[in-house]
């Protein structure tokens, strides 16, 4: 191998090196704050709510109503900056393998806001899923064998 | 669920955005704190409660009363505004300073676009500094049809008609109001007989319109042909001649005169601008249609007409008046709590003990020279809407009873009425009707030399059979009961969050809402609070077993609180989940005068950060409440008994677990109903 050749190698490697470095201290940068609020406005005047969510998927995406405003993710939150006392914001957490969530950020003060996500599999988890109906019962029949029910009687 | 709460403004309102933008900076300061300084028969504090009449004159300080200037008011600077006041003396306006006018036995009554009442006024801690009221910017938002019950700005033109649900407009909005009603009076002679000509409008459901026009048709040609027979010149003396027939020609007659009426109610919503405008739905002409029904549910709430959303008899009469009268009326009701609030009293007529509040409010709007809607649209003239960024009226009202004082030896008691247990079907599924004679009330007493009087009764609610969801994600029956015997109420708190408990129908958690553009369905926090449609409206005493030797107290989850659904106080069959309702005005009166005649802690902002999720279709929606509501404690508690009522029917005990709706199919026996006070009544705090 030629010195210049080396040389070259050299160079290359530490560009490589220098690039996985900076990699890095990208991955680990918080996300600039989605600025939610007219440019006139002081900053002082505006509140930040941080969205984290709970196992960390990869990718969430946050939308408010029709906008997207960007991603959750893993080791980077979601910052967004509002208004401050300018009303809630209902979202919409969703990725892939989880059912899609929605959620209020208030704007009252500073706050950070961790949304659980539920893998799909696991939905029999949540308050209001319904169980399953057994085949073939008539309405109004409780498959106990059409005694007829009698609620327990006594005060509170 | 509350889209027909709101039209659009004919008339743009610039002039009111403008004001309230400055009120808005100015509500979260502490400007209220003097809202009621002045007390009828009070001198300042030299006069105990009950004093005399008050003779003292007009007494301005530095330099004596000067008047506004006539058509056009003298605007004074804002910070002349916050020390003075308005006093009308032979009819002449004059400015005074408000301090010198409380020693002189004026009342100020607060007709400032930025007013709440006593519950929601900014609360100085234990420090002095002011406490923050979360609710306090949305309620003057939603009076100033500024905000939407989120705290979400309004689109522009759009108005909030909140009166029936207790928040009433701000002065700047009735302003408004009237000068464009009187540019556009949506008033004709011929209209208003056609609709005067009836007492009601019966409802047809559109889709028995052409069923019930043959019905009709047909008994017209019976008639016709019986008129004939019997030589009768018109159907009036076929009536008379043959009785049996009277019925039926008064039936043809009553759908005959309806008809006009109708398209004369169509003819003035539209003129609102409340049916066949933009948002308002597709209205078909003659038909009762869901549009129809909207705008009469919006007519009815601008004009706080307690009535199901029908042509009754009140929505009848209030359509066939000029536009400008029903705004007085508007004005009247708005002056009413301002001055309710100002004098801290409570007896409205509904027992012995007098009628304050209306001779207090009459007393007022003649003195302010508000006595019919042409002088209250001179007033509205002569000011422009800058001036009720702050103003105070000095009134002098009548000195209010011997027995006011700063701590009143007060009570609260609720009969249940006429109470059934039995099951409201049988067990072939069909619904019986379960008739009750006497309705729940709700009565706040004062003991008065010995003797405990009743100041206000009102109708409430109890509890009675409800559904509810269980454990396996469907919904039964369940009674729902309203606790009986002895309770205090330590805990007021305005602006209460009801934490929906685990067991609520998930279809009603949920509500579709624009969201930034995209129409969704997101948490019906409408339902939790804090808000007007709250399950706990605007205000929320807590019923509990005061805790003994040292234990907290036992909270079954029972409240009397302010409540949206009116038909539930006032309809044969209205029950609630055991709390007992008043309408939101009326229990934001009461509480107020509680808090303003006991001795209390203000505790504030009481924060919570409460979660939890629940399933809807493949979608999780997480529900957040950061706070409770601002709490204010009353030390000594206010003592409350619930008496047991007349228990109707075969069950004499409450009927405990939950009971399978009839034709409902279920996937096993129904599973147990939890029994924690949070799943009970209302709902306990977590």
């Amino acid at each position: 191998m030629t010195r210049a050749r080396r040389l070259a190698l050299i160079v290359i490697a530490g560009a490589s090196l220098a690039l996985v470095a900076g990699g890095r201290v990208r991955a680990a940068r918080p996300q600039p704050p989605v600025k939610l609020f007219p440019s006139t406005m002081p900053e002082e005047s505006t509140v930040k709510v941080t969205l984290v969510a709970n196992p960390p998927a990869p990718r969430v995406l946050v939308l408010w109503g029709k906008r997207r405003l960007g991603f959750i993710m893993p080791k980077q939150p979601l910052v967004l900056q509002r208004p401050r006392d300018s009303g809630p914001m209902d979202l919409v957490l969703q990725s892939d393998g989880f059912l899609p969530v929605q959620t209020r950020a208030f704007t009252f003060g500073d706050n950070k806001i961790t949304v659980k996500l539920t893998p799909l599999a696991e939905k029999n988890t949540l308050i209001g899923y319904r169980q399953e109906l057994p085949p073939d019962v008539p309405p109004g029949v409780p498959p106990d064998g059409g005694a007829p029910f009698v609620p327990d009687a006594g005060g509170q | 669920m509350n889209g027909g709460r709101r039209t659009s403004a004919r008339a743009p309102l610039a002039a009111v955005a403008l004001s309230l933008s400055l009120a808005a900076c100015r509500g979260s300061t502490v400007t209220g704190w003097s809202q009621s300084p002045g007390r009828p028969g009070e001198e300042g504090k030299a006069v105990p409660a009950g004093g005399g009449p008050v003779t003292a004159e007009v007494a301005p300080a530095g330099g004596g009363a000067h008047d506004t200037g006539g058509a056009g008011g003298a605007t004074e600077p804002e910070a002349a505004a916050e020390t003075r006041a308005l006093v009308i003396a032979d009819g002449k306006e004059q400015w005074i300073d408000a301090t010198a006018a409380t020693a002189a036995g004026y009342t100020l009554v607060d007709l400032s676009d930025d007013w709440t009442p006593y519950i929601f006024a900014p609360q100085p801690g234990p420090d002095g500094q002011p406490l923050s009221n979360r609710y306090r910017r949305i309620f003057i938002g939603l009076a100033n049809d500024q905000l939407d019950e989120d705290g979400e700005p309004l689109p522009a033109g759009t108005k909030n008609y909140l009166e029936l649900y207790g928040i009433f407009p701000s002065l700047s909005v009735l302003r408004a109001r009237f000068l464009a009603d009187e540019e556009h009076p949506c008033h004709d002679q011929e209209s208003a007989a056609a609709i005067a000509g009836v007492e009601t409008v019966t409802y047809v459901a559109p889709s028995e319109v052409a069923k019930e026009q043959r019905r009709i048709a047909k008994i017209n040609e019976e008639l016709e042909k019986a008129r004939v027979e019997a030589g009768a010149a018109t159907l009036d003396e076929l009536a008379t001649r043959v009785p049996a027939l009277a019925p039926k020609v008064k039936l043809v007659q009553k759908r005959a005169a309806e008809k006009p009426a109708m398209a004369a109610v169509e003819k003035r919503l539209t003129c609102e601008g409340l049916l066949n405008a933009k948002g308002t739905g597709k209205h078909t002409a003659g038909v009762y249609d869901d549009a129809m029904r909207v705008a009469v549910r919006t007519f009815q709430q601008k004009h706080m007409i307690y009535e199901s959303n029908y042509l009754r008899e009140k929505t009848v009469d209030a359509l066939a008046r000029p536009l400008v009268d029903n705004d007085y009326d508007g004005l009247s009701r708005a002056i009413r709590e301002r001055v309710v609030s100002a004098a801290s009293i409570l007896e409205d007529g509904s027992t012995k003990a007098g009628d304050l509040v209306d001779e207090y409010t009459k007393t007022a709007l003649e003195q302010m020279g508000l006595t019919d809607a042409a002088t209250a649209l001179a007033f509205f003239k002569r000011h422009p809407a800058s001036d009720f960024h702050r103003l105070r009226v000095a009134v002098k009202l009548p000195p209010r009873p011997a027995y006011y004082a700063d701590h009143m030896d007060l009570s609260i008691v609720v009969d249940r009425g006429d109470v059934w247990y039995d099951l409201p079907f049988d067990d072939k599924g069909n619904f019986h009707y379960q008739t009750r004679k006497k309705f729940p009330t709700l009565t706040l007493y004062a003991r008065i030399d010995g003797r405990q009087t009743a100041l206000a009764r009102w109708r409430t609610t109890i509890g009675g059979w409800r559904a509810e969801q269980a454990s396996d994600g469907y919904e039964y029956y369940r009674y729902k009961m309203s606790d009986v015997g002895p309770r205090v109420v330590r805990n007021v708190i305005s602006g209460p969050v009801w934490i929906a408990p685990a067991s609520t129908p998930i279809r009603s958690l949920i509500k579709h809402k624009a969201v930034n553009g995209k129409w969704m369905k997101i948490v019906n926090y409408d339902e939790l609070g804090p808000g007007f449609l709250s399950a706990y409206g605007l205000v929320a005493g807590y019923f509990v077993v005061p805790g003994q030797n040292g234990r907290p107290d036992f909270d079954n989850g029972v409240r009397a609180h302010g409540s949206s659904d009116y038909l539930s106080i006032y309809s044969q069959d209205g029950f609630s989940h055991g709390c007992h309702r008043l309408p939101n005005h009326l229990a934001i009166r009461m509480y107020s005068f509680i808090l303003q005649h006991r001795k209390k802690r203000v505790v504030g902002d009481s924060p919570i950060g409460f979660q939890r999720q629940f399933l809807s279709e493949d979608m999780v929606y997480e529900m957040r409440v950061p706070s409770k509501g601002f709490v204010y404690v009353l030390d000594p508690p206010l003592p409350v008994n619930v008496l047991e009522g007349n228990i109707m029917g075969d069950q004499k005990t409450p009927i405990i677990g939950y009971v399978p709706k009839p034709n409902v199919k279920y996937p096993g026996p129904p599973p147990p109903a939890p029994d924690s006070p949070e799943a009970k009544a209302g709902g306990a705090d977590e």
